[in-house]
């Protein structure tokens, strides 16, 4: 619920293709949305559904969210707000497999957007790499930020209102800090998962960013600073 | 002496009553019950649903077209006497990072553009918190930029704010009204 | 001997000075309250930042007040009278050095809970890092260096030239904390009404202490141009010094008023020393009645005629026009006649005067008291001898205090002499049944 998406294919695509990319949207808001009762994982949340009985996706679900609490030292948790919710990982995770499913049936120029959530193959309709801009974390009419690509995967979390918190898993608490995480990299679940981490980290959370292998960065703090990685392939 | 004391009681017992009063539940915006904002001009695609919360991005739904759509204007009867100017300023709509203010602009009775007025209060201090960042990380002032992008990622118009002063303004403009 | 007594001063200059005061920090406090949304204070960084925002403005501004007080600016003495201006100064001054230090510790806690930091590492990292800083942290040092030079068992320990000198690093402390508040004080910082209106405010003071003690004492001087005239011994250890000058009919000084006085001849030039004046204003001259003591008031006497003398004053409030009776009751202990014997030509007729000296021979001025009394309806009583022989013992006490003066709970009383005689004096006069709103002290410089 509450989630834009947009399929963009430019080469190699059909109505057929974008109907099953859209199906695979349905089936995964079926199964992993939390604001249905009887969504599988809520249903497995609420203890109805044992891990044996469950679908190989919301077990797979599962384990990379607990392998992502790990790696992010716990910052990454599916379970920050009682409940079982892995939609930082989900978001992207869904669109990257829409993105791979489009590249083997043979769409090797598309852009997916689900939610904010970006991965982009091959070129755009006008023949250069795709162009993703960063949305201005005070200015929703204007980007702070562009990264261009021909195969990347680019995945932001970002605090656009104060009623809208992380809870830092560790304090218990909203984090303060960063405003907007903007993660670059090959992976679009990990990337979302990260991105989501490093907000709930506040300040520390642009630090670890640098350190990451394989992914670059644009952070933004409360306080107007863009953070980002030199290696990025960012364009003016 | 005792005056000293008692000034300095005073100064203290002064400044926890402002904090205190100051930092209780304060007026929050009022909130939009669902309501749609209406044919929205955005960046991405099609109409977006509002309440989706930023942070923890919930799972998707799909409720939009199928390619990056341009613009789409909105109409509006006008019963009024034809307008004199073409803006629509929204409430401002304050939330505790700033407030928000939207205007939209008209070219007759078409939305052809919505704007926000403000941005938040930036502390002055953000030089110094550039000393916290990894030296391998770029840092520089945040500013608007980038054209003839493909799409955006981040979150777009979830702001409640936004939405509820957007709201306002567009029944506004269909009332007739005019800034 | 022209009759001249001056118009009664009331309270209302110091009210109106008092209301200035909270309006004004209300005024500095303001902006916080406008531009903090409410319901935003959502955690102990942000509580603690809030708190230390807004005692730093009340900080800001009191400094402000403080400098003004000490301005010396005619127009404040003539609504509040330096000695009430220099009494609000020290008793602020304690205040202002908490409030700058609780500012301090406040950011510092409230920063160092956003960053993550203790409040001490937090300093390092403000200090490295952000401009002013550097400067703010050495006012504060500055300022609490100067409070503590300030109590009173610091200052008696060093000479009161060093004390004063010190106590102008305040300037300094002025200058260096005024980067900081305008480049990140939260109010401040951006453009707009209240940056403009605090530049102003600033600017505004600098103004008024340029004018109170550079350019008015500058006017002063070069006007009335004065020089001693004569150098008389009224007693084996009291001199009168005569000051001569041009237009001195023009000069405005009541009885009971003092002058810091810098005489610019060979060897006394380097110190300047505050004397009341000892008759009332003739158009003519000023004298300076003074008791030798030390070094200092040994050269007086070999002063030549002609000498040039910088003048800063007039200044002070022990006047006949600070009387809310009709009658007085005045109490001269040793030197303390000196102001007394001026404001006995300007008060009301009715008066009484009780003159205490140790021996005969410290008694001087008397023909002239004598005189006034005859001419003024004054009754004088000398009362001689030491505090603990029985007739001072007596005169000086309550019960005999209104055997002599029997209206004197309805009398205002002056009191001039040695500090230790004057707070004696105040007690019994005090037990003695006078409010303390009709005992009017003479205090030089504190």
């Amino acid at each position: 619920m509450g989630t834009v998406i947009s399929v963009e294919i430019a080469s190699g695509g059909s109505p057929a293709l974008l109907d099953a990319a859209f199906a695979w949207f349905h089936e995964v808001d079926a199964r992993f949305s939390t604001y249905r009762e009887n969504s599988e994982v809520s249903r497995f949340d609420r203890g109805e559904l044992r891990l044996a009985e469950a679908s190989d996706d919301l077990r797979m679900v599962l384990a990379r969210c607990a392998g992502l609490w790990g790696e992010t030292d716990g910052y990454f948790d599916g379970y920050a707000t009682g409940r079982f919710d892995p939609s930082g990982f989900v978001k992207g995770w869904s669109a990257q497999v829409a993105s791979d499913r489009l590249l083997a049936a043979g769409a090797t120029d598309h852009c997916v957007n689900a939610g904010g959530d970006v991965r982009l193959r091959g070129h755009s309709p006008a023949g250069r790499p795709w162009r993703v801009g960063i949305r201005h974390p005070w200015n929703a009419q204007a980007t702070c930020h562009v990264v261009e690509g021909t195969d990347l995967a680019v995945a932001t979390s970002g605090v656009y209102e104060r009623g809208h918190h992380v809870v830092d898993p560790r304090r218990g608490r909203p984090a303060e800090g960063l405003r907007s995480v903007t993660v670059v990299g090959a992976d679009l679940g990990v990337a979302d998962a990260y991105a989501t981490a490093a907000l709930a980290m506040g300040r520390s959370g642009a630090r670890w960013l640098s350190r990451l292998d394989g992914y670059g960065c644009v952070v933004v703090t409360d306080q107007g600073r863009k953070l980002s990685s030199a290696a990025l392939p960012s364009a003016a | 002496m005792r005056r000293a004391v008692l000034a300095v009681a005073g100064l203290a017992a002064g400044t926890s009553l402002l904090v205190v009063v100051k930092g209780g539940a304060g007026a929050a915006p009022d909130t939009v019950a669902a309501a749609n904002a209406g044919p929205t001009p955005s960046a991405g695609a099609g109409s977006p649903d509002p309440s989706a919360p930023a942070g923890k991005n919930p799972a998707p739904t799909p409720s939009a077209t199928k390619k990056t759509t341009k613009p789409k204007p909105g109409k509006a009867s006008t019963a009024a006497p034809p307008p004199k100017s073409n803006k629509v300023v929204g409430p401002r709509v304050e939330n505790p990072y700033g407030a928000v203010q939207v205007v939209i602009e008209l070219s007759g009775t078409r939305i052809v553009n919505v704007r926000t007025l403000e941005m938040p209060d930036l502390e002055a201090r953000s030089d110094q918190l550039s000393a916290l960042a990894e030296p391998q990380l770029r840092d520089e002032a945040i500013r608007e930029q980038g054209a003839n992008l493909d799409t955006v990622s981040g979150a777009t118009e979830t702001s409640e704010s936004y939405q509820d002063s957007l709201r306002v303004a567009i029944e506004r403009m269909k009332k007739g009204e005019r800034d | 001997m022209p009759v001249n007594v001056p118009a009664r001063r009331g309270g209302t200059g110091r009210r109106l000075l008092l209301l200035l005061f909270w309006v004004g920090l209300v005024l500095a406090v303001l902006p916080w309250w406008l531009t903090t949304p409410a319901g935003s204070l959502a955690d102990t960084g942000a509580v603690m930042l809030a708190a230390g925002r807004i005692v730093g403005l009340v900080a800001g501004y009191t400094m402000l007040v403080q400098v003004v007080l000490m301005s010396r600016l005619r127009l404040l003495d003539r609504l509040a009278g330096e000695e009430l201006m220099t009494r609000w100064h020290r008793d602020i001054g304690g205040t202002l050095i908490v409030a700058v230090l609780g500012h301090m510790a406040l950011i510092l806690v409230g920063y160092g809970a956003l960053d993550g930091f203790n409040p001490l590492v937090e300093a390092k990292v403000l200090i490295s890092g952000t401009p002013d800083m550097l400067t703010a942290f050495l006012s504060a040092g500055i300022l609490t260096a100067v409070g503590l030079f300030s109590i009173r068992a610091v200052r008696n320990a060093m000479p009161y030239e060093l004390w004063r000198w010190l106590h102008m690093s305040t300037y300094l402390v002025l200058y260096l904390a005024f980067g900081h508040q305008f480049s990140l004080g939260q109010q401040l910082f951006r453009p707009g009404i209240v940056r403009t209106g605090w530049l102003a405010a600033y600017v505004g003071v600098v103004v008024v202490l340029a004018y109170g003690r550079v350019i008015a004492p500058l006017i002063f001087n070069l006007r009335y141009a004065l020089r001693v005239a004569d150098v008389i011994a009224e007693s084996p250890d009291t001199v009168s010094i005569y000051l001569s000058g041009r237009k001195l009919d023009r000069l405005k000084v009541l009885g009971g008023q003092w002058f810091r006085f810098r005489f610019l001849s060979h060897g006394l030039w380097w110190q300047s020393h505050p004397f009341s004046v000892s008759a009332a204003k003739n158009g003519r001259w000023l004298r300076l009645t003074i008791k030798v003591v030390g070094a200092y008031t040994r050269e007086l006497r070999e002063l030549d005629a002609g000498a040039r003398v910088w003048a800063i004053g007039p200044r002070g409030n022990f006047t006949a026009a600070q009387r809310t009776a009709a009658r007085s009751l005045l109490i001269a202990g040793g030197i303390g006649i000196t102001p007394i014997r001026a404001m006995l030509e300007e008060l009301p007729p009715g008066a009484t005067l009780i003159y205490r000296a140790s021996t005969p021979a410290e008694v001087v001025l008397q023909r002239e008291i004598d005189w006034l009394a005859r001419a003024r309806d004054v009754d004088v009583w000398y009362v001689i001898g030491a505090r603990t022989d029985p007739g001072p013992r007596q005169v000086m006490s309550p019960n005999g205090l209104r055997q002599l003066v029997p209206d004197l709970a309805r009398r205002d009383v002056y009191l001039c002499g040695p500090p230790g005689f004057v707070e004696a004096a105040q007690k019994t006069v005090r037990k003695a049944g006078v409010p303390r709103s009709k005992i009017h002290l003479a205090a030089f410089e504190l």
